[in-house]
């Protein structure tokens, strides 16, 4: 048996591919880069902007006080429930006897940032998504975990993988009329230009 | 294109562009209006009076309330129904044609109708057509052609674009009149988010047709009503705090002061923390014969038209009123370039003269209007001096300005009970209720003295109290007479309030006319009943955006490629086949196959208690299970019936990995979790679902396929028949189950699904050598036939318990408690159930294949049902399994199928067959 080297696919490669995407690299396929970054920020800046960020490493911790103290030592912990955390990074160290599941080919994390943003997601959830924190939510009719930072238009979305193309083709369709356009994962994660915010 | 022009001199308030025209056509001819009219402005400009034919009496009418509420300018523009002209704004190019009309709107056949009105008495069909009772077919055939209004083409596949916004909002208020204005101006200084709707396109409810000096409220106390309005538009636009939705409609409050609204094809959904309803007052028709005839209308529709558009509906005006509020409106019709002839003002007394602003206007007080005289426009209104004589007053339009109505619907759907106000006979807004309020002339605040109710005198002529469905006041009478004096009753038996208008316009009138004939006064004769929508709404806009999820597998790209044919199951797409079913068939039997399983449901279940968990949740047992083992499992509720199947591997002492079929993982979900809320077990269920794409391969030669992708030892030893066994494939980490579904060798490949794609190729390329092929669900369906393995919820139903279903050696009768136990244990313990059916294999003798849900049947007479049924390459004949009745299930037992449906259907033959057609004895499951 020869030695392998697995190659690791978005949920969203042939969307990806169709718009010209470079990989991170060949046995890693999500989009490092879509054509012109520079255009991409400026959808960012002017309406708004869909991009895909992974591959994602994603642990559920699960079990009575898993949300104590966030339970993880990863980058980022979303507490679903007392009882469940979503740890993002490595694998968590626990204290306590917890259960520990890798769910990482389990979730698509899409980032949607920009002025539109709120009004893409008015017409697409019915739940308010101003406030900050995790919230749980319908979505174009699936069920999507949204983190709400502070002071930021930019909201990220957790989906299951199997219903990530969806998603991704229902927001684009609704967002079509508000300037939504599919962005390179570099152009959702800096905050639009200043100079920009002073010309709005 | 026509050209007569009712235009107005130019000014401040319209809303129209004068310098760019907009062509249209109007039943085929063409027509000219300006940017910013509605249809109804523009047809009108152009002097046509006559929009619609009522819908029962054919009766001409035209635009009457001009603010989307009546139903009397209902046209059909480019192919859909029942556009409101008056609001609807004009665009190039529309084809707007008049409905319920033929051969033409001017000279309608139906209209005979309205001189035969004799035939047709209040509830005639209920009357008319119950004898002879066969003629029915042919009644139905003709009121099915003559009931409704407007047509829809079925067959048109309009391009919708409808829209659904979620607000959420501290604060929304409903109006946007002076109340509304200042509620969310008010609201909006308290630091509070606020959404304001309102159907206008500006600002400003009825000062946007009022000249004189606005009172009320000292922000604008003594502005002209126009300046007033425009200068709440601004300062409402000032306020970053208040989202200002123009031309949106409110349709209904729901539960948990949610309000829905719509714009267009958008349907706002708010959310509020309070809602404040201004929804004002609104002018509603008054009671005489020829009521509904053109050039009749609303004195705030002929204004609005004035103002807005600058169009003139009439040359000389008759106005008729109950109150100050009509000399008030004929000085606006004055001020508006409409020349005021007489004000026919029903009260004997009235306040002084100085009152009316307009000049040369004839006052005559203590007057009624006895009718209208005119073909298709009014050209008369005759009265009844109040000393008893007639008197003919030459006119092209009557402005009806009775005293406003408080608009109270919202409120009353809402909960807001609304109260009966004797002191000035109307009904008005209650107490506020659950952060429900009103606000401004809805409460009836700024109303003086009582109302007087309507004229008694309903049997003279067509007086009508309900134009949407031309309830005349005499229809009314004759009701009450027969019987139905209850005022809901009535409105069921006259169809009174239940038309597009929803009550709007009519509720006013058909409440005095009921409470004056029963003489029960208005409180104790009661309400009709506000249900949503306050306006009309498309089901376009109610359904919204089509948003059907799908759900794909990792390998969803892979089988395009290979050209599969889709089915969906649930949300899911599965390759029904690849275009060869037998060839997919004889791949798995001859050689192996490749079949993607992803969309079966993966439960993690773990924690010190999960194996005593299982032993609850089954008739089997797992607490016994070994580590690296996978045992069936098929589910019960607590009245024994199969609820779902699948298989459970041991991973680790306290860790299990449970797969459901594909259409239950919800449902299965739910009821672990459902039996783990009471607390006391330590178990955790997570849904893996998602993350784990699953791959069957499978058949004789599957063996030596994953061989060459891994290095585990795969030996019939050391991965024998229910191992489960993780491991790396392809150099993924895997979870491998030696079970299958089609009854050969086979492994369950689960893998994260990042990597699911990679696996696939792997095992692709290495069995191209030995003939392996991608299978889809058509085949693995007949291979599971051949095996006779049912499927729950296909084979199985509501009622099939597992000792019917041949499943009764899951059963562990030694095992203590488990959900289903004494359901199962009565069924086993019965000595005669001869009724009771068994599910088993059956095989046709020619090559007819029943349908799936076909009979079988014994001397006319059924006795029992083909759950599945396919053509078999491997037996080379149908097979299917079915459930008989025990008698008839022997082994060997003719069979007789119905092949058609209904009695008359041709039957074929067949044979019960107990054990599986292939490899009975499941020598190549285990091999």
């Amino acid at each position: 048996v020869s030695a392998w080297t697995p190659i690791r696919r978005s949920a969203l490669e042939a969307r990806h591919a169709a718009l010209g995407a470079s990989w991170i690299s060949d046995s890693v396929r999500w989009p490092a880069a879509y054509g012109d970054p520079d255009l991409d920020r400026a959808v960012v800046a002017t309406a708004a902007g869909i991009a895909e960020i992974g591959p994602l490493d994603i642990h559920v911790v699960r079990g009575a006080g898993a949300a104590d103290g966030q339970a993880g030592s990863g980058d980022e912990a979303w507490v679903l429930a007392p009882d469940e955390v979503l740890v993002f990074g490595g694998l968590p160290k626990l204290e306590r006897a917890l259960t520990v599941i890798d769910v990482s080919s389990g979730w698509t994390a899409l980032r949607i940032s920009g002025p539109a943003t709120s009004a893409i997601l008015e017409e697409a959830c019915p739940v308010d998504l101003s406030e900050p924190g995790i919230v749980q939510a319908p979505i174009a009719n699936v069920r999507v975990t949204v983190r709400v930072t502070d002071a930021s238009s930019a909201r990220t979305l957790l989906v299951a993988r199997d219903e990530a193309q969806y998603l991704w083709d229902a927001l684009l369709g609704i967002g079509e009329r508000h300037g939504l356009r599919p962005v390179g994962p570099g152009a959702v994660m800096i905050a639009p230009a200043p100079e920009l915010d002073a010309v709005r | 294109v026509a050209a007569l022009n009712r235009r107005l001199a130019p000014r401040l308030t319209e809303e129209i562009r004068r310098d760019e025209t907009v062509e249209f056509q109007w039943n085929g001819r063409r027509m000219q209006g300006y940017r910013g009219d509605t249809i109804g402005s523009a047809l009108a400009a152009v002097g046509i009076d006559t929009l619609s034919r009522s819908f029962k009496y054919h009766r001409p009418r035209g635009l009457f309330c001009c603010s989307g509420e009546c139903p009397n300018c209902l046209v059909d523009v480019d192919g859909t129904p029942n556009v409101r002209a008056c609001v609807t704004t004009l665009e190039p190019g529309m084809r707007v044609r008049s409905q319920n009309a033929w051969p033409s709107l001017r000279w309608d056949v139906m209209a005979l109708v309205d001189r035969f009105d004799r035939f047709l008495p209040i509830g005639f069909y209920y009357k008319t057509f119950i004898r002879p009772r066969r003629l029915w077919p042919l009644y139905e055939w003709v009121l099915r052609h003559v009931a409704g209004l407007g047509r829809i083409d079925v067959t048109a596949r309009p391009e919708l674009h409808p829209r659904k916004r979620h607000l959420h909002a501290d604060v929304v208020v409903i109006g946007g009149g002076p109340s509304g204005c200042f509620a969310a101006l008010d609201a909006a200084a308290e630091g509070s988010q606020v959404v304001l709707i309102d159907d206008g396109s500006v600002l400003g409810g009825h000062l946007r047709t009022q000249t004189r000096p606005f009172s009320g409220d000292a922000r604008i106390d003594g502005l002209p009503g126009l300046d007033a309005a425009a200068l709440l538009a601004a300062l409402v636009a000032r306020e970053e705090r208040i989202a200002h939705l123009p031309r949106t409609t409110a349709v209904g409050i729901y539960e948990g002061r949610l309000v829905a609204a719509s714009t267009d094809a958008t349907l706002v959904r708010i959310r509020a923390g309070r809602i404040v309803v201004a929804t004002g007052a609104a002018e509603r028709p008054a009671l005489f014969e020829g009521n509904d005839r053109p050039g009749v209308m609303l004195a705030s529709g002929v204004l609005r038209l004035a103002h807005q558009f600058g169009v003139r509906a009439g040359r000389r005006a008759v106005v008729v009123t109950d109150s100050d509020h009509g000399l008030l409106q004929a000085g606006e019709l004055g001020a508006a370039g409409i020349d005021v002839a007489a004000i026919i003002d029903r009260r004997p007394q009235s306040a002084s003269s100085d009152v009316v602003q307009g000049d040369a206007a004839e006052m005559i007080r203590g007057a009624e209007v006895v009718g209208t005289e005119g073909r298709n426009r009014v050209r008369a209104v005759r009265i009844r001096l109040a000393e008893g004589s007639v008197r003919r007053i030459a006119t092209d339009l009557v402005a009806i300005a009775d005293r406003p109505q408080p608009m109270i619907g919202l409120l009353a759907m809402a909960g807001v009970e609304p109260r009966f106000d004797e002191s000035k006979g109307e009904w008005v807004a209650g107490s506020p209720v659950d952060g429900i309020s009103a606000r401004g002339r809805v409460t009836g605040a700024g109303f003086e003295g009582s109302r007087a109710l309507a004229p008694t005198s309903p049997a003279v002529g067509k007086q009508f109290v309900c134009l949407c469905e031309d309830v005349t006041a005499k229809e009314l009478a004759q009701g009450v007479a027969e019987g139905f004096d209850s005022l809901e009753v009535l409105k069921r038996y006259s169809t009174v309030t239940m038309g597009p208008c929803q009550g709007k316009m009519c509720f006013r009138l058909a409440t005095a006319v009921h409470s004056n004939l029963t003489g029960l006064g208005p409180q104790a004769a009661g309400r009709t009943t506000s249900r949503p929508p306050m306006q009309p709404v498309t089901l376009a806009a109610l359904a919204g955006p089509h948003l059907s999820p799908v759900r794909r597998t990792a390998l969803h790209q892979r089988h395009d490629e290979l050209g599969a044919v889709w089915m969906d199951m649930g949300e899911w797409k599965r390759p029904l086949h690849y275009g060869d079913v037998a060839a997919e068939c004889r791949a798995v039997r001859g050689a192996a196959g490749l079949i993607d399983v992803s969309t079966l449901g993966k439960l993690d279940v773990s924690g010190p208690d999960a194996g005593a968990f299982l032993d609850w949740l089954h008739p089997n047992r797992f607490s016994d299970l070994p580590i690296g083992r996978v045992r069936y499992r098929a589910m019960l509720d607590d009245a024994g019936i199969i609820l779902d199947d699948g298989a459970v591997a041991r991973l680790a002492a306290e860790r299990f990995f449970l797969s459901t079929t594909t259409g239950n993982l919800e449902a299965i979900d739910a009821w672990l979790r459902w039996w783990l809320a009471p607390g006391g077990r330590s178990v955790e269920v997570t849904n893996v679902t998602s993350h784990f794409a699953a791959i069957n391969l499978a058949g004789p030669r599957s063996r030596e396929v994953i061989a060459k992708v891994s290095d585990l030892d795969v030996s019939r030893e050391a991965m024998p028949y229910l191992a489960a066994i993780e491991g790396d494939v392809a150099g993924v980490r895997a979870l491998i189950l030696r079970i299958g579904f089609v009854g050969e060798l086979g492994y369950e490949i689960h893998v994260p699904a990042d990597y699911g794609t990679h696996v696939w190729d792997a095992l692709v390329d290495a069995g191209r050598p030995v003939g392996v092929r991608p299978f889809g669900v058509e085949a693995q369906r007949v291979l599971r036939l051949e095996k006779q393995h049912a499927i729950v919820g296909q084979d199985t139903d509501a009622l099939s318990n597992p000792l019917d279903a041949g499943m009764g050696w899951l059963v562990k009768a030694d095992k203590p408690d488990w959900i289903g136990r004494d359901a199962v244990a009565a069924v086993a313990g019965m000595d005669e159930r001869p009724e009771a059916q068994v599910l088993v294999g059956f095989e046709m003798l020619g090559s007819a294949v029943p349908a799936e849900g076909s009979a079988v049947v014994r001397g006319g007479h059924a006795v029992g049902r083909v759950t599945s049924s396919k053509w078999s390459p491997t037996v080379g004949r149908p097979i299917g399994l079915a459930w008989l009745q025990a008698s008839e299930a022997t082994d060997g037992a003719p069979v007789t199928i119905r092949l058609g449906s209904g009695r008359e259907g041709a039957t074929a033959e067949g044979v019960v067959r107990r054990r599986p057609f292939f490899d009975p004895d499941g020598e190549r499951l285990r091999s």
